[in-house]
C-alpha cells in the first residue's frame, strides 16, 4: 500500500471512531489530517471526507438503532429544517458576510460548550408535559447502567428553528450539522446527551450525502483516497459505536464539550483572520 | 412491537449498503494496485462503490418511511419529506440552478 493511502486509512479509523462517539462525524478530524498532514488539496479532501461522514452514519446508525438509542421522531423532525437550512445557506451564501456569522457562532459554541460542562450532559427533567406543545415522549435503556431513562423532548418549535439555521450555516460555511445538531438536542430539547449523540450520527449520512453528490458530478472525488478512507472510517465506525455504549455520559458530554470548544475556536479565527 | 423489530429493516439497509460499498472500494483499491491494465476496472468498481455508498442514506429514509407508516405515521412522512427536500436540492444542483 502507497505511504499516503496508509495514512489516510489510519487517521480515517481514529476520525470514524471519534465521529460515531460524539455524533459529529469526523469531518473536523479528517479535513485538517488530510490537508495538513497528507497534502491532500482540500476541496479533494473535503469531498472525501463528506463520503466518511456518510460511511461513519451508515455505520454506527445500524449499530444506535440496534439498541435502539436513536429517538427518529426528534432526528427527522429536525432534519427537515436543516436540509431546508442547507439549501437556504447555499443560495445566500454569496449574500452574507461570512465573517460575521462565523464569530457569532464561534461565540454561540463557547456559551454551549460552557454550558455542557455545566450540565455534564444531563437534560433538565420536566415533570410534566403540556398537551397542547408539540412534545415528545419517549424512553431508552441506558447501556451503561441498564436503566430505563424517560425523557421529554421540549421546545420542538424553537430547536427546528435553530436547526434551520444549523443547515443554513452548513451551506455558508461548510461545517458539520454535528457540533449544532448535538447541542440543539440536549441543551435546548433536554434530551440525554447519549441520544443527542445517536441521533445526531443518524441524521448526518443524509445531508452529507446531498452534498458529496455536489462533489462527485463536478469530479472533484478522487477515488484512489476514498477507498482507504471509507474502509478506515468503516472500521472506526464501528468501533466507536461499540465503545459509544460503554462510556458514561459525563465522558460524552466532556468530549463534546471539547470538540465545540475547537469549533469555536476556528470560527473565531476565521473572524478574525478574514 | 419493540424498538428492534421496528427498525430491523433499516438497520439491514445501512449495513449492506455500507458493507457492499466497502467491499467496491476494496476491489477497486486492489485492482487499482494489481497492475495498469486493471486501471479501467478499477476505476469502474470506484465508481460504483461512490454510487452505492451515496444511495444508502436515501435508501434508508425510503425504509425507516415504509417502517414506520402504520406505526409514526407523522415520523413517515417527515422521512419523505426529507427524501424530497434533497433530491430536489441535488436534482437543482446538479443542472446548474444553485
Amino acid at each position: 500500500m502507497l505511504p499516503l493511502e496508509a495514512l489516510a486509512l489510519l487517521a480515517a479509523v481514529g476520525a470514524g471512531a471519534f465521529g460515531a462517539l460524539v455524533g459529529v462525524g469526523g469531518g473536523v478530524i479528517l479535513v485538517p489530517l488530510l490537508t495538513v498532514f497528507l497534502g491532500v488539496p482540500v476541496t479533494n479532501a473535503v469531498a472525501v471526507s463528506l463520503l466518511g461522514v456518510i460511511a461513519v452514519s451508515t455505520t454506527a446508525s445500524a449499530s444506535y438503532l440496534s439498541g435502539g438509542l436513536v429517538d427518529r421522531r426528534v432526528g427527522l423532525t429536525l432534519l427537515v429544517a436543516t436540509a431546508l437550512g442547507g439549501v437556504a445557506g447555499g443560495y445566500i451564501a454569496g449574500y452574507l458576510d461570512v465573517r460575521v456569522i462565523s464569530g457569532l457562532f464561534g461565540v454561540v459554541l463557547v456559551a454551549v460548550a460552557i454550558q455542557m460542562l455545566r450540565s455534564h450532559g444531563r437534560p433538565v427533567v420536566v415533570p410534566s408535559g403540556d398537551p397542547l406543545r408539540f412534545e415528545f415522549d419517549a424512553s431508552y435503556v441506558e447501556p451503561t447502567s441498564g436503566a430505563t431513562i424517560a425523557y421529554r423532548a421540549r421546545h420542538l418549535w424553537p430547536a427546528t428553528f435553530v436547526s434551520l439555521f444549523a443547515g443554513a450555516l452548513s451551506g455558508l460555511l461548510g461545517i458539520g450539522g454535528g457540533v449544532v445538531n448535538v447541542p440543539t438536542m440536549n441543551v435546548l430539547m433536554g434530551l440525554p446527551i447519549r441520544v443527542s449523540t445517536t441521533t445526531s450520527t443518524y441524521m448526518l449520512g443524509a445531508t452529507a450525502a446531498a452534498s458529496a453528490v455536489l462533489y462527485a458530478s463536478r469530479g472533484e472525488v478522487d477515488l484512489a483516497l476514498a477507498a482507504p478512507v471509507v474502509v478506515g472510517v468503516f472500521i472506526g465506525g464501528r468501533a466507536g459505536a461499540i465503545f459509544q455504549r460503554r462510556v458514561p455520559q459525563h465522558a460524552l458530554a466532556l468530549s463534546f464539550a471539547v470538540i465545540a470548544a475547537f469549533f469555536a475556536v476556528q470560527m473565531l479565527l476565521r473572524t478574525v483572520n478574514g | 412491537m419493540g424498538e428492534r423489530s421496528r427498525t430491523r429493516w433499516t438497520v439491514r439497509t445501512l449495513t449492506v449498503g455500507t458493507v457492499a460499498a466497502v467491499v467496491f472500494f476494496v476491489l477497486a483499491f486492489v485492482l487499482g494496485l494489481a497492475d495498469a491494465g486493471a486501471s479501467s476496472a478499477a476505476n469502474t468498481m470506484g465508481v460504483v462503490a461512490l454510487l452505492v455508498l451515496l444511495a444508502t442514506p436515501a435508501a434508508g429514509l425510503i425504509v425507516t418511511s415504509a417502517e414506520l407508516w402504520h406505526i409514526e405515521r407523522h415520523a413517515a412522512l417527515l422521512a419523505l419529506v426529507v427524501l424530497v427536500i434533497l433530491a430536489a436540492a441535488t436534482a437543482a444542483a446538479l443542472s446548474g440552478l444553485h
